[in-house]
């Protein structure tokens, strides 16, 4: 020992027995510690930890002075992950033995807790209002509408990852404000009162020859071009038309009748039905065209087939679109079957990159290349019939609405609702739907006379009913989800009921209100019995509504919902489009939801031989040929794909627009699936790092960085995994050389790549661990090596998501119970899944 | 009666004329006749830039009524007569660490608060009232709005309530424009009513129910409840308020006004514009007399002017010279929205006078390019309510609340004391 230890040990052993002084009067006292541990500390870890220079800034000497636990609660808590996972010590230093590994660790593991019961008992919010996406799903589901107040609302705040933790789900009056507005609007449509909002409108477009339309963007009016996406134009000289209907928003805002110069508004959501008309001009007689009509985020909402049998002969076709003003609804795109034109790449592109609309007197589309096989190839179209939409000769667009429709639901809720003694029935149905749970005969009467008293005031019957049904959506039993725990219980010591278990578990997976099934269940109390637990979450997740789950977990773990604000940029990376954008998105979503669906092993996200891809994914990776933009399955033969790390959307995610960064990709792994974030980076960075202006690579660079004993403390936990990602570029295409980091063709001045200076890829990697890896492959085996741990942070995700709580070191034995019970049946997801639904961590508050 | 309406009354005998009515030429002219000498009141506007500003070309070299405006700082040339920079203030309590929102998020949340976020771990954070907010206590009755707050990130505002809960941003132009003007034709009116008595019956059940609710639960979960409560009790307040002014002549809508289109949502420098220019529009028609706006993020991209990687992407320059220019260009471009709108206030008269004689501009960001929380980049622009333009003058090191404090005394609000302030900035 050297003498600085020896000094130091002397110094704490005074400062240790004035502590044990002070907090020994009371046993019980949560944070009293057993001095074994502080030796253990004293042995291991002060020489490097304590003052005048901590390495990583973390003083064990300062902890073991403190007597202010709260506020060290944290740095307990990164002290037991690092002992946990046997970082610390580091290599080369002074190791303890495996025995006193685990002795330290159940001793601090114990005195957390303390800290924990003594703190977050008395201060963790556990109860929570409904998020944004479970308040619309609610009241949809209720009234079977299709409305989407909550676009309006305030984005809810994420805590650990989620929008289901009562600490990021502000209240304010803004927000109360909107529930009353929306409160009135649902009524308004399910009732469907009158509103001269909502009238329905008709409005028609007509494109022809004739019609002169277009001959520059100034009067394309007709169809927006703010996305540069989305175009239907013909020529003014009437040479040739192209047609290009695409970009979900864009279709639905901006349409306007040229001939009437009005404006068809969308501020209504609801259903609006689309009748397009078509004269083919230059089919094939018996060719069939194929359309489709997609609806927000690429989905398909009809496809039709059609015969062409004459051309110059119109054709209708038809589709309901329900308008939303988020998901920017529903475009309208066409798609025919005709031999050469699926082959043309991209679509949507060839028109999208050469727009411009700095020159109002330039035609708004002229086009001079093309995109083959990701490459841009120079091409000018020579006759009208190389472009791609020709082959029309007048199409009409006709849209109508916003049309109503009964709610089912609340058709059925309303039932015979015609004199005013039904009320009663009417709430008696409606409440303990709403507030899940059974509700008193003073519940019911308090809507009634609520009721009778608009009633007196002049109400109309259904007019006054409404009133009631507003101000119970308004009421904090339906926005909360309330857990009638006894006065300040103790941390997770309250076992749910069983009618807030259902809430739990349906908000869970559905996100949404308990079913009539799951109601009836916790009427007869029965609910919290495993078997029917277990044969709950499975028909749960066999049900439609878990796409909710699919959607928002799988987007908030994986943080897909950043891709839309990534923006490769166009001149290094000109296949990126939104249409790829979204496919590689959707690529994620489907992948989740097919390990999910199909319940295969969580390994499968670490590696597997195949995924979901469309035609434009296949090029994008260099794969076979998937024809259609309908994402498929498909099966892979090449290992450098499948896997979440193999994805697009995840790559790009963790890039800046002109280049890979592997110390975000690293971060990611480490924090998304070991559930273990690195912790953030210390004030004034730049000016603890070397000067790395000569570094020519990536990595180069961040070696350089490491060579700083500050910064690789962490960076060496992490930066491996981005490295060995290092084939995979800004946009997630296999690549095996690199532009050299500080090429000028990065900062866009030079066009000619070309000439750009290049150098091979080198993506081995050396792990804390010791471990070594060459690239995907040997990542995928390393994570893979490591999926216990994996199948532990997917479980804590899942259940902070579930439980709506942050976890605790007291929920780490339960966790270990999960994973335990999850790795019994081959680490299948729906095992997972019940495993934590069973787990006392999810069913208690 | 609540004690909004009633104040306003006061105000209205007081001077002969309704303060909360439009300032529009020849109207603002007449209520200073009518009363000898009533300033136009002073309105407060806080725009934020996150994630710094790339200090090295942005701070004059040299302090004084003469500097020389750096090449950042440049597109406020024609309004430097106005320009006071001031250098030398800090965030004290921006940095201490709280694991749960990290540094980037503190810089907005701490930038017109001042509060010390670095709490318990594992406790949830508690911010504090937000300087916008306690001049909208102060002074915002006197107008439709009590405050305006912008951003063209949704996901974030900087205005918090007393309570320390975000005050959500308005981040759509055609949402504010339909608040601005469309409400109130007759129809409107009668819609208004008619509303507020249906949400008066509900709320009055709500409340009621409320209530009984926070009777019957623990300590944690009332204190859910009751701020459930106190936001009704709001809304109610509000919803007299709003009534109250329906009653009253419509504003009317300036000459020439455009209502926008939509979110120009992948045309940044657009985007920015069409928010400020809803800004203007509301403080033109005396909508409101106290703003806050985000116009810049730290996710923002600006392939516009060259710079597709994202700002935060460039503040870890690494020492390299093409990112710190990048930061430098996307912090001149910002200043020059700032130049954007205050020209555009420059060119609204009011009476004798621009409307930007009567507006007190505050530009800064809460945190540095490096990640630093001392001398944060800070400009006030504006001459009213006693301030006269310092040029550049470097503080030292004093908190930033000072100015604060400052800005809300220029506005007539008696405050001594706010966040970690040590009083009122000197500026003069």
């Amino acid at each position: 020992m050297s003498h600085r230890v020896a000094d130091l040990a002397e110094h704490f052993a005074i400062l240790l027995l004035l502590v044990l002084t002070s907090s020994s009067l009371s046993s019980k006292e949560p944070d009293e510690r057993n001095p074994n541990s502080d030796n253990f500390l004293i042995k291991y870890c002060m020489e490097c930890h304590s003052h005048p220079s901590p390495e990583g800034d973390f003083r064990i000497d300062l902890l073991l002075q403190t007597k202010s636990k709260d506020a060290d609660l944290q740095k307990w808590r990164d002290l037991l992950e690092r002992l946990e996972s046997r970082e610390m010590p580091p290599r080369g230093a002074n190791k303890p033995t495996e025995h006193e590994y685990e002795q330290i660790l159940a001793q601090i593991q114990e005195q957390v807790e303390g800290i924990e019961r003594a703190t977050i008992s008395q201060q963790t919010r556990a109860m929570r209002r409904l998020n944004r996406d479970e308040y619309v799903n609610t009241i949809n589901e209720l009234f079977g509408i299709r409305y989407r107040p909550g676009d309006d609302f305030p984005i809810d705040g994420s805590v650990e990852g989620f929008d289901t933790n009562a600490e990021g789900l502000h209240l304010s009056s803004s927000l109360v404000e909107k529930y009353l507005n929306a409160s009135n609007e649902v009524v308004a449509r399910a009732f469907r009162l009158e509103d001269a909002d909502h009238k329905p409108r008709v409005t028609k477009a007509i494109f022809s020859e004739e019609n002169h339309f277009y001959p520059n963007e100034k009067q394309l009016g007709a169809l927006s071009v703010y996305n540069g996406n989305a175009h239907l134009s013909f020529e003014n000289a009437g040479v040739k038309r192209i047609v290009y209907i695409g970009g979900p928003s864009v279709f639905f805002y901006n349409v306007i009748d040229p001939i009437g110069n009005s404006q068809h508004a969308f501020n209504t959501e609801g259903v609006y039905r689309l009748k397009v008309t078509l004269t083919p001009r230059s089919f094939k007689i018996g060719e069939v065209a194929s359309f489709t009509i997609l609806g927000a985020e690429k989905r398909l909402v009809s496809e039709h087939d059609v015969s062409i049998l004459e051309n110059g002969k119109p054709i209708t076709i038809e589709a309901d679109g329900y308008y939303d003003r988020t998901e920017g609804l529903v475009g309208f795109e066409l798609q025919w079957t005709n031999g050469n034109h699926l082959q043309w790449p991209s679509r949507g592109r060839l028109l999208d990159l050469p727009f411009d609309n700095s020159d109002q007197n330039k035609p708004w589309w002229h086009i001079n290349y093309r995109i083959e096989n990701g490459k841009r190839v120079e091409w000018k179209p020579q006759t009208p019939e190389e472009l791609p939409f020709s082959y029309f000769e007048r199409v009409e667009f006709e849209i109508t609405g916003p049309i109503r429709e009964t709610p089912s639901a609340t058709a059925k809720l309303l039932g015979s609702y015609l004199q005013d003694e039904d009320a009663a029935r009417v709430f008696e149905r409606f409440l303990p739907r709403a507030f899940r749970r059974p509700v008193t005969p003073a519940e019911v009467q308090r809507y009634t006379s609520l009721v009778q008293q608009q009633r007196n005031k002049g109400l109309d019957a259904t007019s006054a009913l409404s009133v009631g049904i507003s101000a119970a959506l308004c009421s904090p039993h339906f926005l909360f989800l309330i857990e009638a725990a006894p006065a300040d219980s103790p941390f997770g010591s309250y076992l749910l009921s069983d009618h807030e278990l259902a809430s739990r578990l349906s908000y869970f997976l559905w996100s949404s209100c308990p079913d009539d099934e799951l109601r009836l269940l916790a009427d007869q109390g029965i609910l919290h019995e495993p078997a029917q637990l277990n044969s709950q979450v499975s028909r749960m997740l066999g049900d439609p509504k878990v796409e909710s789950f699919v959607r928002r977990f799988a987007g908030q773990w994986l943080n897909l919902n950043k891709l839309s604000s990534s923006m490769p940029e166009p001149k290094l990376f000109p296949m990126w489009s939104d249409d790829l954008q979204k496919s590689c998105r959707e690529e994620s979503i489907a992948y989740f939801r097919e390990i999910l669906l199909k319940n295969r092993s969580i390994e499968e996200f670490l590696a597997s031989t195949w995924t979901f891809l469309n035609e434009d994914l296949a090029a994008h990776y260099g794969l076979q040929p998937v024809e259609g933009r309908k994402l498929q399955r498909v099966e892979l033969e090449d290992s450098r794909r499948g896997g979440l790390f193999t994805q697009a959307a995840i790559l790009t995610l963790t890039s800046e627009a002109t280049r890979t960064a592997p110390v975000i990709r690293g971060a990611y792994v480490l924090d998304r699936i070991f559930n273990r974030p690195p912790p953030p980076p210390p004030a004034n960075i730049n000016s603890l790092i070397p000067d790395a202006s000569q570094a020519r690579s990536v990595r180069e660079h961040l070696s350089i960085h490491r060579s700083d004993a500050s910064c690789a403390g962490c960076h060496a936990r992490f930066d491996g995994f981005g490295l060995a990602l290092e084939n995979y570029d800004a946009t997630g295409r296999w690549r095996t050389e690199e532009l050299a980091y500080e090429d000028p063709s990065r900062s866009l001045t030079r066009t000619d790549q070309s000439q750009a200076q290049t150098f091979m890829i080198d993506a081995t990697a050396e792990m804390l661990d010791g471990a070594n890896f060459d690239g995907i492959l040997g990542l995928k085996e390393y994570l893979l090596s490591r999926k216990e741990d994996f199948l532990r942070g997917l479980a804590e995700r899942l259940l902070i998501y579930g439980s709506g709580r942050k976890l605790a070191v007291a929920d780490r034995p339960r966790i270990e119970a999960i994973v335990k019970e999850a790795r019994m049946d081959g680490y299948k997801f729906h095992r997972l899944i019940q495993a934590v639904v069973d787990s006392q961590s999810f069913r208690t508050r | 009666m609540t004690r909004t309406i009633s104040r306003r009354k006061l105000l209205r005998s007081a001077t002969g004329t309704l303060l909360g009515l439009p300032l529009l030429e020849g109207m603002a002219l007449q209520s200073r006749a009518a009363t000898g000498a009533i300033d136009p009141p002073v309105r407060l506007i806080w725009i934020h830039t996150e994630s710094g500003v790339w200090m090295p070309k942005y701070k004059p070299s040299s302090v004084g009524e003469d500097f020389a405006l750096t090449e950042i700082l440049d597109p406020l040339a024609p309004l430097k007569n106005r320009l006071s920079v001031l250098s030398g203030l800090r965030h004290a309590n921006a940095f201490k660490r709280n694991p749960q929102t990290g540094r980037h998020l503190q810089d907005g949340l701490c930038h017109l608060t001042g509060a010390d976020l670095g709490g318990t771990p594992g406790v949830a954070v508690r911010n504090t009232v937000s300087v916008d907010q306690l001049a909208a206590e102060a002074i915002g009755e006197n107008t439709r709005l009590s405050a305006l707050n912008l951003t063209v990130d949704r996901s974030s505002t900087l205005s918090f309530t007393q309570a320390g809960t975000p005050v959500p941003a308005e981040w759509d132009p055609r949402s504010i424009f339909t608040k601005l003007f469309t409400e109130n034709t007759a129809e409107a009116k009668k819609r208004t009513a008619d509303r507020f008595e249906r949400n008066k019956s509900i709320l009055d059940d709500v409340m009621e129910s409320t209530r009984d609710l926070s009777n019957s639960l623990g300590a944690n979960d009332r204190r859910t409840v009751d701020e459930y409560l106190s936001n009704l009790r709001e809304v109610e307040r509000r919803a007299a308020v709003m009534k109250d002014w329906s009653e009253r002549p419509a504003l009317p809508q300036p000459p020439n006004t455009k209502a926008p289109g939509g979110i120009p949502e992948n045309d940044r420098t657009n985007y920015v514009r069409v928010m400020l220019d809803m800004l203007v529009l509301a403080l033109q028609i005396d909508h409101t007399r106290i703003a806050t706006a985000r116009i810049g993020f730290m996710g923002c991209h600006y392939p516009d002017i060259g710079c597709p990687d994202s700002y935060h992407g460039y503040t870890h320059h690494d020492s390299r010279k093409d990112r710190q220019d990048a930061m430098a260009k996307v912090d001149r471009h910002r200043i020059g929205h700032l130049a954007y709108f205050a020209e555009k206030l420059q060119q609204i008269k009011e009476g004798e006078r621009s409307l930007l004689d009567s507006c007190l501009i505050h530009y800064g960001a809460g945190m540095g390019a490096e990640h630093e929380s001392t001398d944060l980049a800070n400009l006030l622009l504006g001459t009213c309510g006693g301030i006269r333009p310092v040029g550049h003058i470097d503080y030292g090191d004093q908190p930033l609340s000072n100015l604060y404090v400052r800005m809300l005394n220029a506005a007539g609000i008696p405050i001594t004391k706010f966040a970690d302030s040590t009083g009122p900035l000197p500026i003069s």
